[in-house]
């Protein structure tokens, strides 16, 4: 229980956080197009390594044929 | 010639209403040998209110199908004979009525198989399209429904549904009419014949043959068919006794390729004691559907009660069950979440619209790494349902739900996308989607649970190509559609 309640805390203490210093919001794109720039973006090691592994096994598998349907 | 435009000769016009005391089961039972599956038909065609039937006898003259099945049926088994086959309609009109579009409901074909020395038919329910009785504002959803139209003696009429088949277990099995459903949802003309996917799987019925005595369809066999009609499609394999084990949850992709608007076909071995190391024997249904339950316990009391330890919750979360024909049993059907466990689970061809590099639950990985490195690029905004998407971002409480998207169809739903105050997307911003789209691309789609099983509304979209082997994000300003403002 510790986790869950952990968690719930957590996230509605930053949402309350968040309702104390910020209001409204704009229909204008432009306020944030284009604001993290495409370089920065990078794919976590653990997702590269999710991605590379499941690939693998499908790589393993694509010419097995077992079994009769 | 297909039997749903061959010529019928009518064999009878029955009311069938409840009030006239009309009953299915004594129907099937005195005409159709008690056959279950017929059973499950006509109960389809009861929940859909019908009150009349037609029945028809297909010829062999008089459709070239029917003749081509019955040719590979005598070089399969030298004793067979004949074979007597039956069209029934079902229509919500009485018969003192001329029956109008709105009336027709689906069709049946039955046909009964004739061999020398047997007192019985094997019989078999060769194909019907019955629409499904449950819809999207019922929370179900079938994406890859098609059209056919039946040539019938009292007028033309059309039906939208899935195509089902059963096997004779001769010249098919269930692989074959688990392809053909399969096949039906996505090629142009909405079916295929036995005897190109056997031609294409190189089953003659002399030197190569399938069904009783010889089993069924490999593996191999279903890629030359699906290869031979040049489908793309993903391949997903468990087999323990070959020690390869799937490192991931089968279910997860299934639901990406469904949720895409494609089908799959999903093989599982049987319960068999006798099965030894080799195993059970083995059986395949197609899958083309889903139900979703909006109020569903389990995404947020699984990470909370039974240790998930995901970063987000995929939206495959609220599926409650996935709709499937069985050719043991009818179509139609609903499979429970999770009741088809990996333990069972062997293989799984889930079709697709293009060549892709990475798969719906890969695409969904990348998507929330760059939703994760957008959020730690720009934590805050001033903005407050950018803000917000940080805030789930960072705590883990995003809803991620992925599908291989179309640029028409998705430049379609830009247009139509507004904001909470009424804005819609600028028309300089949606001009950029124009010019720089690729025909198909992953979507994924962000959320909250409170969004997204309520309005389906969103904090946006993380868009990313399909074709490119490396993870990458489509263009360097990400498309943020808030549930208030559009943002890219």
């Amino acid at each position: 229980m510790a986790n869950i309640n952990e968690s719930i805390e957590q996230l509605t203490a930053s949402l309350q956080e968040l309702t104390a210093r910020t209001y409204g919001h704009t229909s204008n794109c432009d306020a944030v197009a284009g604001k993290v720039p495409a370089n920065e973006l990078q794919v976590s090691k653990e997702v590269e390594t999710f991605v590379t592994e499941t690939r693998a096994y499908s790589d393993k598998t694509r010419k097995v044929s077992v079994g009769r349907y | 010639m297909n039997f749903r435009q061959a010529i019928g000769r009518q064999v009878q016009r029955l009311d069938t209403g409840i009030e006239r005391d009309f009953s299915n089961f004594l129907f099937v039972d005195q005409h159709y040998g008690s056959n279950p599956v017929l059973r499950r038909i006509f109960s389809l065609a009861r929940k859909h209110e019908y009150h009349s039937l037609l029945t028809e006898e297909i010829r062999d003259a008089d459709c070239a199908l029917l003749a081509a099945e019955n040719t590979a049926l005598a070089v399969r088994q030298s004793d067979f004979q004949r074979s007597e086959v039956h069209r029934i309609s079902f229509f919500r009109s009485t018969t003192s009525q001329v029956p109008a579009q709105s009336d027709f409901i689906g069709y049946v074909i039955f046909k009964r198989d004739f061999f020398t020395g047997q007192p019985q038919p094997r019989v078999h329910v060769f194909e019907s399209v019955m629409p499904p009785f449950r819809k999207a504002v019922d929370n179900n959803f079938i994406h890859c429904q098609r059209d056919y139209e039946i040539n019938t003696s009292l007028g033309k009429f059309s039906v939208t549904g899935v195509l089902y088949a059963q096997q004779n277990g001769l010249t098919t099995v269930c692989a074959h009419v688990g392809l053909r459903t399969v096949l039906a949802c996505v090629l142009p003309e909405g079916d295929i014949t036995y005897e190109r996917m056997n031609a294409l799987a190189g089953i003659d019925h002399k030197n190569r043959r399938v069904g009783s005595g010889v089993g069924g369809l490999e593996p191999a066999a279903m890629e030359s068919i699906l290869n031979g009609l040049n489908l793309p499609f993903d391949k997903v394999v468990h087999e323990p006794s070959q020690q390869l084990n799937l490192p991931t949850e089968y279910q997860r992709d299934l639901y990406g390729c469904i949720e895409s608007g494609f089908p799959a076909l999903v093989g599982f071995e049987l319960d068999d004691p006798a099965g030894g190391a080799t195993g059970g024997p083995r059986h395949a249904i197609p899958v083309f559907g889903h139900t979703f339950n909006e109020d569903t316990w389990m995404p947020q009391a699984q990470r909370a009660y039974f240790g998930g330890t995901q970063s987000y919750f995929p939206s495959e979360n609220w599926l409650s069950t996935f709709i499937v024909h069985d050719d043991n049993f009818g179509p139609y059907f609903c499979l429970p979440r999770h009741f088809l466990k990996r333990d069972k689970f062997r293989l799984q061809y889930e079709l697709k619209s293009c060549p892709t590099t990475f798969n719906a639950m890969q695409a969904e990985a990348i998507g929330f790494a760059f939703c994760n490195a957008i959020v730690n690029n720009r934590p805050r905004t001033g903005n407050d349902w950018y803000d917000r998407f940080a805030v789930f971002t960072r705590r883990g409480w995003l809803v991620l739900r992925t599908i291989l998207a179309k640029k028409d169809i998705y430049l379609k739903h830009l247009e139509e996308m507004r904001a909470w105050d009424g804005a819609s997307l600028e028309a300089d911003m949606l001009q950029k989607f124009r010019d720089y789209l690729p025909p198909k691309f992953w979507m994924v789609e962000a959320s909250v649970p409170e969004l997204f099983n309520s309005s389906r509304r969103k904090f946006g979209e993380v868009l990313l190509p399909c074709d490119r082997p490396l993870p990458s994000a489509l263009n360097d300003s990400m498309l943020l559609a808030t549930p208030h403002d559009c943002r890219a």
